[in-house]
């Protein structure tokens, strides 16, 4: 269970994206919180102080991008690590959203696995596939 | 050295008449200035006389010699001036340090003329002489001559002048007779001096405001009235004799042709003068406005009816034709039928670019003139003009003409160019709209893809892992998004075959009641968050209609309704028929209703994409659809707020009918 006590935070708006990510981080011992808008997500960051964020960039209005800085910058002590998820591959949007203050990258579509070892860089637990299944 | 010497001579000068055989006098002109590598210029000074005189064939041959002599490789001059010493010599003045030779034709005298002691043209010699050296280049014919009659029908009669001028005259009587009523004797002695000069005021003002003709008409008019003024009433007073007034009348009548000749010459040169630059502003203040508007038809008839109005010639405009750019058809007006001569004219304009057509070196003698229009990018079209009866052709009607014509090409290079600017721009747009429609439809794919790929990924790595429920609950998400992957490729699919008209309905009649179960089936699962309430239908009733097309788009009314409203509300579907509408099938939400701004649009295709709810995945296309379906069946589709909330969305199907009662006994038993 390495993602135990882990307080992870999705914003995303699609349905069966959140329920996968609910059923697979929560079977990892996580506590999995989302939000469907970039204004719920915001809000249930500064309460809930995740130690990780997902978060989709292809939110209505290009919110995504907006609140990416501000996320960054709820709490000035703490390195928030923020992962985001976006169908978009270019070049472009990947140097917006690093920019923006994004620690990592995925694309739609992918694998849970993908996600998984993305979100062990950044919480920096042992990058080894079979912990997962541990 | 001098000053005076550092200008080379190396000017000729040929004078040039309306004569038969005045190309004699340009040819000689351009052989002498080749002689001396020098430049020529052919004058023609424009008298008073010719003025009032010219026909239409003399100015046409004077037009024609002008422009040949600009095709020649010459300069073509043109004057006016009281006489034709005067205005050559006023050139000659200005020009005199680089003339090298004059040019001037020997007429053969012709008439009174002969018996002259000094000849015309020599006249022009001596005046020359002074200037330059001289040659004369012997013309052997006369001028050209006109008969009585020619001159007398190439005079315009305006009856309304000559009322004015008879008027005139009779406002002088009327003042003479006037002045010896109002006056006593004894202060005003009423003579024939002073009647006389009322009268010569009379004839003066009807000559100078309305011409030569009204002001003789004048004159003749004050004759007969002073002959009845001053022969009969004074015949008592016996001290002028008969012969005294009869040689007043005689001299008054002189000074009065005078004044009539003089004052006539005047006012045609102001007319002429004012007329010029009228039609020149205007023509300036005409491609000024040209370039800022209108599209290339719209420019051709509105610079065909200004310029016929200016010009009073009649104008056409030739472009070349779609199907071959080899040959020019009438572009405006778009009717015109050329006779065969002036045909060839046009052709010979286009093929070669130079000017054809009356008075011009080429293909003369026919009703048209042409000239080439040619712009920076090179030939555009060709310019035509039908001279009317009264038109005057002159040096300066001649240049305009090609003036007119290139004036023309340029705006229409430019509204031509505006034009290219204006599609690249729109196919830019297109450009963009698509590229952005590509961006959204690959979004909209992903999203149900990525939850089918995640959710099926979990499955795998963490099966084992998870509760039958767990796993269940990620095999339905997965089935959902697959279901949503599917309605959005049918979508695509009907707009494209919809919209390249490869698309066969299949109409019949059918029992609407069986296509709403086969739907509300179909949404189920989709539904399973709304409450779905379909009303009971109108009894007996059978719509004409394609039975899968619409259900197609209750599918997509439906899912729309549950895309835009929040869970747990309620969804109704009901059915009626009016009379004069046709079958109506309302699908009612209990969401937010619509904005104004978003009614206008909604049935537009790909409109999400001018809105922020991206959040709803779908390519934008359900209602479109619906739309093209309902059309294409004699229908319509409408959507209005419902005043307690909520949209309806109204389907309409022209054509339904009662169910036969013995059918329906029929099948009850």
């Amino acid at each position: 269970m390495n993602l135990a006590n882990k307080n992870i935070l999705v914003i995303d708006d699609t349905h069966s994206i959140l329920t996968f990510l609910r059923i697979s981080l929560e079977s990892l011992g996580a506590s999995f919180h989302c939000a469907v808008t970039a204004a719920g997500g915001m809000a249930l960051c500064e309460s809930l102080q995740p130690d990780i964020v997902i978060l989709d960039l292809n939110l209505p209005d290009n919110e995504g991008l907006k609140i990416l800085p501000r996320l960054k910058r709820i709490n000035k002590e703490k390195h928030l690590p923020v992962i985001v998820l976006t169908a978009h591959k270019e070049q472009e949007m990947l140097t917006m959203a690093m920019e923006a203050g994004a620690d990592a990258y995925i694309t739609k579509p992918f694998i849970v696995d993908d996600l998984l070892r993305a979100m062990y860089d950044q919480l920096h637990i042992r990058n080894d596939a079979q912990l997962a299944l541990v | 050295m001098d000053v005076v010497s550092m200008i080379p001579r190396n000017l000729v000068v040929a004078y040039i008449e309306d004569h038969p055989k005045a190309v004699m006098l340009l040819r000689m002109a351009r052989k002498r200035a080749e002689e001396i590598s020098g430049k020529w210029v052919a004058v023609f000074v424009e008298t008073p006389s010719q003025l009032e005189q010219a026909d239409a064939a003399s100015s046409e041959r004077i037009l024609q010699l002008i422009t040949l002599a600009e095709r020649m490789g010459g300069e073509a001059k043109h004057f006016e001036a009281k006489t034709a010493e005067e205005g050559l010599t006023q050139f000659l003045e200005k020009e005199a340090p680089r003339i090298a030779l004059v040019i001037i034709g020997s007429v053969k005298s012709e008439g009174w003329r002969n018996y002259m002691p000094v000849t015309s043209w020599a006249r022009l010699v001596k005046r020359a002489g002074k200037y330059a050296r001289v040659e004369i280049v012997r013309l052997n014919q006369q001028h050209y001559r006109r008969s009585f009659l020619e001159i007398v029908n190439s005079v315009t009669i305006h009856p309304m002048r000559f009322l004015s001028a008879l008027l005139a005259v009779a406002v002088a009587y009327l003042a003479a007779v006037g002045l010896e009523l109002l006056l006593p004797p004894a202060s005003f002695q009423f003579n024939d001096m002073n009647v006389m000069l009322l009268f010569m005021i009379a004839c003066a003002f009807a000559a100078g405001r309305y011409g030569l003709l009204p002001g003789l008409v004048a004159s003749a008019a004050s004759i007969v009235l002073m002959g009845n003024s001053l022969i009969v009433p004074y015949e008592a007073k016996a001290h002028i004799s008969q012969v005294t007034s009869v040689i007043n009348m005689m001299l008054f009548l002189f000074a009065a042709l005078l004044i009539s000749l003089f004052a006539s010459r005047n006012r045609n040169y102001a007319q002429n003068a004012a007329k010029r630059e009228k039609v020149t502003e205007a023509l300036f203040s005409l491609y000024r406005m040209m370039s800022e508007t209108f599209s290339r038809e719209q420019a051709l008839i509105k610079l065909q009816e200004k310029l016929e109005r200016m010009l009073e010639v009649d104008v056409a405009f030739f472009l070349p034709s779609e199907a071959n750019a080899k040959s020019v058809e009438p572009a405006c007006p778009k009717n015109l039928a050329l006779e065969e001569a002036d045909r060839k004219a046009l052709d010979s304009c286009w093929d070669n670019l130079h000017t054809t057509g009356v008075a011009a070196p080429y293909n003369p003698g026919t009703k048209w003139r042409f000239e080439p229009m040619i712009a920076a990018s090179g030939e555009i079209g060709v310019f035509g003009i039908r001279l009317r009866d009264k038109t005057r052709l002159d040096a300066w009607f001649g240049r305009m003409l090609p003036a007119v014509a290139d004036q023309t090409a340029v705006v229409l290079e430019h509204l031509k160019l505006e034009q290219a600017m204006g599609e690249t721009r729109v196919s830019e747009e297109r450009e963009k709209l698509r590229s952005m429609l590509l961006s959204s439809i690959s979004h909209d794919f992903k999203t149900p893809i990525a939850g089918i790929v995640g959710a099926l990924s979990v499955h795998q790595s963490m099966g084992s892992r998870l509760t039958e429920a767990k796993r269940d609950e990620l095999i339905e998400a997965a089935i959902e998004e697959a279901q949503r992957l599917d309605s959005f490729i049918t979508n695509i699919l009907d707009m494209t075959r919809l919209e390249s008209g490869n698309i066969r309905f299949k109409q019949d009649w059918y029992d609407i009641d069986g296509i709403l179960e086969g739907v509300t089936k179909r949404m189920q699962h989709r539904l399973r968050n709304h409450i779905l309430e379909v009303r009971p239908n109108p009894p007996d009733v059978e719509v004409y209609m394609d039975a899968m097309m619409v259900g197609q788009v209750l599918q997509n009314l439906l899912d729309n309704a549950c895309k835009y409203t929040p869970a747990g509300t309620r969804i109704e579907i009901s059915c009626s028929v009016d009379k004069t509408q046709g079958f109506l099938c309302q699908v009612r939400d209990y969401g937010n209703g619509l904005s104004p701004e978003k009614m206008g649009h909604i049935f537009d295709k790909y409109t999400r994409l001018h809105k922020k709810d991206l959040q709803v995945a779908g390519t934008g296309l359900g209602l479109a659809i619906a739309k093209a379906v309902m059309e294409a069946q004699g229908g319509w589709v409408r959507v209005a707020n419902h005043p307690e909330g909520g949209a309806v969305f109204t389907l309409c199907l022209p054509k339904w009918r009662k169910v036969k009662v013995e059918k329906m006994q029929g099948a009850g038993g």
